[in-house]
């Protein structure tokens, strides 16, 4: 399974890519939005996993881009640091499929993550 | 005085003058740049160490958060053994170790947490509070509520009292964090004026932290210092604390001025209707 990690934490993206890659998922990390999308644009992911604030794009414009543009229905997971209620709204409206509050377990994540990915297949 | 005018006036000062000033000048151009090199080849060493400890730092935490690695088998790695005598790498490991903690809950974060006892780290940041600079203490206090050590509750709390504004606010936040309202009943004999942005920063702390035990925030409406009456008022209707409900009643029948019996009564509309 493919998964692309969208954080401009290093140190959160590099641990969660670690965590994993330990549990058997390729993951390819940005820490640039732009990146991200032009990566979703040029190769096939089982799930994308972002942040909303990040530099170039936000988590909510990728999103907005992968569901609107592209026309994909890749699960995508988004967490953020911010606890307002309304941009877990917006994250849903805008067709995410998870919201996740930061800080983050990384075990419930990949409880998700596996969730959304069974669902899908 | 007749002398030094007829110097003056003789002009015999005008060239050693200005030799003596342009060589002041050279002079000081010269230390100034060097003092620029100095401080700009200090960062960019800083900088490539911090990238080289990083490398070690995420392979130590990964190992440690991820495949349950033991102290013990840390200190004998040789890197680290080397390395953690060293204030800088101790410093580049406190800031990664508080970053991936503010972004982990749960087990991963516990083992964190484990790890900056056991490595010393709580010990640097006790150090930190203790140094003269106040972005220091800030650091050391941010670092030790990051990581819930209660027992610096009180060494913390003397900071909250400090003249310096941002010290006070990272202090009263922590404090918060730590200890819930044991931390702001002391406001109560605060002799000055609270302003709105430092009440406004408890009142985003008790949001934040989701403090749950609000005991003892009635005491704040029993301060001769109105402002800390209001954030007193503020806290009750913020975080809509109907238990004290009562108190709030209480204060309307005998508020030291009308801007407060205003602020209760809305605080009481707000709460009961």
């Amino acid at each position: 399974m493919r998964i692309i990690l969208s954080e401009d934490n290093d140190i959160l993206r590099k641990s969660l890519s670690f965590f994993l890659e330990s549990k058997g998922f390729t993951v390819d990390q940005f820490a640039d939005g732009k990146d991200a999308l032009k990566a979703i644009e040029n190769n096939s992911y089982d799930l994308i996993l972002t942040d909303i604030n990040m530099p170039g794009i936000s988590g909510m414009e990728i999103t907005q881009h992968v569901r609107q543009k592209i026309g994909s229905d890749i699960p995508i997971i988004i967490f953020t640091s911010s606890g307002v209620e309304q941009t877990e709204l917006d994250s849903f409206d805008i067709g995410a499929n998870e919201f996740m509050a930061k800080p983050v377990s990384p075990a419930v994540l990949l409880v998700r993550i596996n969730k959304l990915l069974s669902t899908r297949v | 005085m007749i002398k030094l005018w007829e110097f003056y006036k003789s002009g015999d000062w005008v060239e050693p003058f200005l030799i003596d000033s342009i060589i002041l000048f050279i002079a000081a151009s010269c230390i100034l740049y060097l003092l620029i090199i100095a401080s700009r080849s200090k960062k960019i060493k800083r900088e490539r160490l911090r990238i080289e400890y990083d490398k070690l730092i995420e392979k130590l935490m990964f190992s440690v958060v991820f495949q349950d690695t033991p102290f013990s088998e840390i200190k004998e790695d040789k890197g680290y053994s080397v390395l953690s005598k060293k204030a800088f790498f101790r410093e580049v490991l406190a800031e990664s170790i508080t970053n991936l903690h503010k972004n982990y809950e749960g087990v991963y974060a516990r083992k964190l947490e484990q790890f900056y006892k056991e490595s010393g780290l709580i010990n640097d940041s006790f150090k930190k509070l203790k140094s003269l600079k106040w972005e220091v203490k800030c650091k050391g206090i941010t670092e030790l509520a990051e990581f819930n050590v209660a027992e610096a509750f009180e060494k913390i709390i003397t900071a909250s009292k400090d003249r310096n504004k941002t010290l006070k606010l990272t202090a009263i936040n922590a404090c918060i964090k730590l200890e819930g309202t044991r931390s702001i009943v002391h406001l109560t004999e605060h002799p000055y004026p609270i302003d709105n942005w430092t009440q406004l920063n408890i009142i985003g702390a008790f949001k934040k932290h989701d403090i749950g035990d609000i005991k003892g925030v009635e005491f704040l409406l029993e301060s001769e210092n109105t402002t800390v009456v209001a954030l007193g008022l503020k806290l009750i209707k913020e975080l809509k604390l109907t238990q004290k409900v009562p108190y709030v009643v209480q204060l309307v029948n005998k508020a030291p001025n009308t801007f407060i019996k205003c602020e209760a009564q809305s605080v009481l509309q707000t709460l009961t209707v």
